[in-house]
């Protein structure tokens, strides 16, 4: 039986390291190449599901959730919110545009979901934060550019669609 | 009817009460009607006579429960202040009527009557240069609409952005469109697209001089329509749309984590893979080696070191025992090497050897030179310092006969009694 090429680094990058692959890379392309191989293959040997959008990829699993997804969220919300309470292009600017930290912390430091973040011990200061924007590097959701900036990356619209989701549910029980 | 007065009067009173009426056409606007009340309003600090002449000029009459402005002021007024509200798109489709009937009169009589061909060509002229005024004017206030939306975000809720901009979308935008749409059967752009290749052909065939002038006029008309029906159309599918979609995805998204946060340590969240360790030299340990040691990389720059500084503190707190120094030179006599003698001690006494501590040690030789007999060859040697690099004679150190030394030795004690 033949692998493709990268076949270990796209294992690697999906199941061991657990992040995100994006369009781009090796092993997205080769993922891209030999798509229905690999959603049976991760299906049969690990028993989770391949998640493959036309920028981003990575698998999923119904049993074992990291509770590092809570903490994008919360993360998630409260930016997108202090950004279009700033009057920023909500869309284009997580798209398109990098962001400092320095700038996003001024915005968590004042943003009346403090308490929120309060609560999450991965968000609650600035240290902590630091180490959490680490994670989000690690698993490909932002990409660091220096020091202070970053943008971030394809997989970002995961977590935007989800709260789409919400919406739409939300305004479906309404009707 | 009867104006009472010359018309470059009026103009110079419109001129004069432009803000009056501005106010009376916003009104009518909004509510296409002027109420009795709101009238009277604006009327309470103005002088009688305005009034009077507002109607003698026939700027305005009077309807059963209001007032409205007279129409070509209305639309002359719309003009200049570049305020409309936008057509619907059912109003700009009486058009489509418009211009099949005319080209299909003009079709059926281009070999008949003259005149009353030519008057139907004037009319088509007429009617389609109204439709692009119109339409022009439609999608400048959609996209004004638009963007009022997007830039007054602070004055609606994220359910009323929504549902305004669904509203602009579904009943104007994409009618719009459709009605620009080259491609689609039944839209305008399309019968305006036949008319003027008829056109284009009769402005060579047709046998009378005066209605080809008209024909040729018309196909001018219909080339500039082409084009700007062709603009409008890209402004609607480049910006307004977009824009609009975003908004609408922008207060989704929003109103998704509002709801979220409401309870965030309950709702749930989309599943995302877990990181899996299967031995202790993963791949990641190169990753989390290296986010280790990241946090060490700018310690060396916060801690500023500033050498000249150190340096001189130093300095001053080592003091340099010269009498020791020349304890070691006497008994270690005789020296082969002067001055690798002077390295070796300084190395094995001093707590910070540097150039200046050397030059210090060598100088011994000198202080008390008749001690010493020195013996010069012509061999050299180099000596590495941190700062420097010494390239010195070889010179052999031997002690003088012991009678000098001594008599030196004793007037050195004379001295200091």
């Amino acid at each position: 039986m033949q692998y493709p090429d990268n076949h270990q680094e796209v294992v690697n990058a999906l199941l061991v390291d657990g992040r995100f692959l994006l369009e781009g890379e090796a092993e997205f392309m080769t993922l891209k190449q030999h798509l229905d191989f690999y959603e049976s293959f991760f299906v049969h040997s690990f028993g989770t599901n391949l998640q493959f959008f036309g920028d981003y990829a990575f698998l999923q699993s119904d049993r074992d959730t990291d509770p590092f997804s809570r903490d994008v969220c919360i993360f998630m919300g409260v930016l997108c919110y202090e950004l279009d309470r700033e009057g920023y292009n909500l869309i284009e600017q997580l798209s398109f545009h990098t962001l400092e930290f320095d700038q996003v912390e001024q915005m968590l430091e004042i943003s009346s979901f403090r308490e929120v973040m309060e609560a999450t011990s991965n968000l609650q200061d600035t240290a902590s934060r630091r180490n959490f924007y680490n994670r989000l590097q690690r698993r490909h959701i932002i990409e660091k550019l220096d020091d202070n900036t970053f943008r971030f990356t394809p997989a970002h619209k995961y977590f935007l669609e989800f709260a789409k989701n919400i919406a739409r549910s939300r305004k479906e029980e309404e009707e | 009817m009867i104006l009472k007065a010359d018309p470059d009067k009026v103009l110079r009173f419109l001129e004069d009460n432009f803000e009056l009426l501005s106010a009376l056409y916003r009104v009518q606007l909004e509510h296409n009607l002027i109420l009795q009340e709101q009238f009277d309003e604006m009327m309470a600090s103005k002088a009688n006579v305005v009034a009077r002449r507002l109607f003698d000029y026939k700027l305005i009459t009077a309807q059963a429960n209001g007032f409205r402005l007279n129409e070509p002021v209305r639309s002359f007024m719309g003009f200049l202040l570049n305020e409309f509200k936008p057509l619907l798109p059912e109003e700009l489709k009486k058009y489509y009527g418009g211009f099949n009937g005319l080209y299909e009169r003009i079709r059926e009589s281009s070999d008949g009557d003259i005149l009353i061909l030519a008057e139907r060509l004037d009319a088509i002229y007429m009617e389609v240069q109204q439709f692009l005024e119109n339409v022009e004017s439609n999608t400048g206030q959609l996209l004004r609409a638009s963007q009022h939306l997007k830039a007054n975000k602070a004055d609606y809720a994220y359910s009323e952005r929504i549902r305004r901009a669904r509203h602009l979308i579904e009943y104007y935008i994409e009618p719009l469109n459709r009605i620009l749409d080259v491609q689609k059967e039944n839209s305008i752009a399309n019968l305006l697209n036949t008319v003027s290749s008829f056109v284009n052909i009769q402005r060579f065939q047709h046998p009378h001089t005066g209605i080809r002038t008209r024909f040729a006029r018309l196909h001018e008309l219909l080339r500039d329509v082409d084009r700007q029906v062709l603009r409008q159309s890209h402004i609607i599918t480049r910006e307004l749309l977009p824009l609009i979609e975003r908004l609408q995805t922008e207060s989704e998204i929003l109103t998704g984590w509002l709801y979220f946060l409401e309870r965030p340590l309950l709702n749930e969240v989309p599943p995302m893979p877990a990181r899996r360790k299967f031995s202790i030299t993963g791949s990641n340990i190169g990753a989390s080696l290296h986010l280790f040691l990241q946090q060490f990389e700018r310690r060396p720059k916060e801690i500023v070191f500033n050498e000249a500084e150190t340096k001189s503190i130093n300095r001053q707190h080592l003091y340099f025992d010269r009498k020791r120094y020349q304890k070691q030179l006497q008994a270690a006599l005789p020296v082969s090497n002067y001055f690798s003698w002077c390295l070796d001690i300084m190395h094995q006494y001093e707590q910070m050897p540097d150039t200046e501590r050397f030059l210090k040690i060598s100088s011994l030789v000198f202080e008390n030179g008749e001690q010493y007999e020195m013996v010069f060859s012509d061999e050299r040697i180099e000596l590495e310092m941190e700062d420097a690099v010494f390239d010195l004679p070889v010179i052999e150190l031997k002690a003088r006969s012991t009678s000098v030394a001594e008599s030196s030795i004793n007037s050195d004690h004379a001295v200091s009694r």
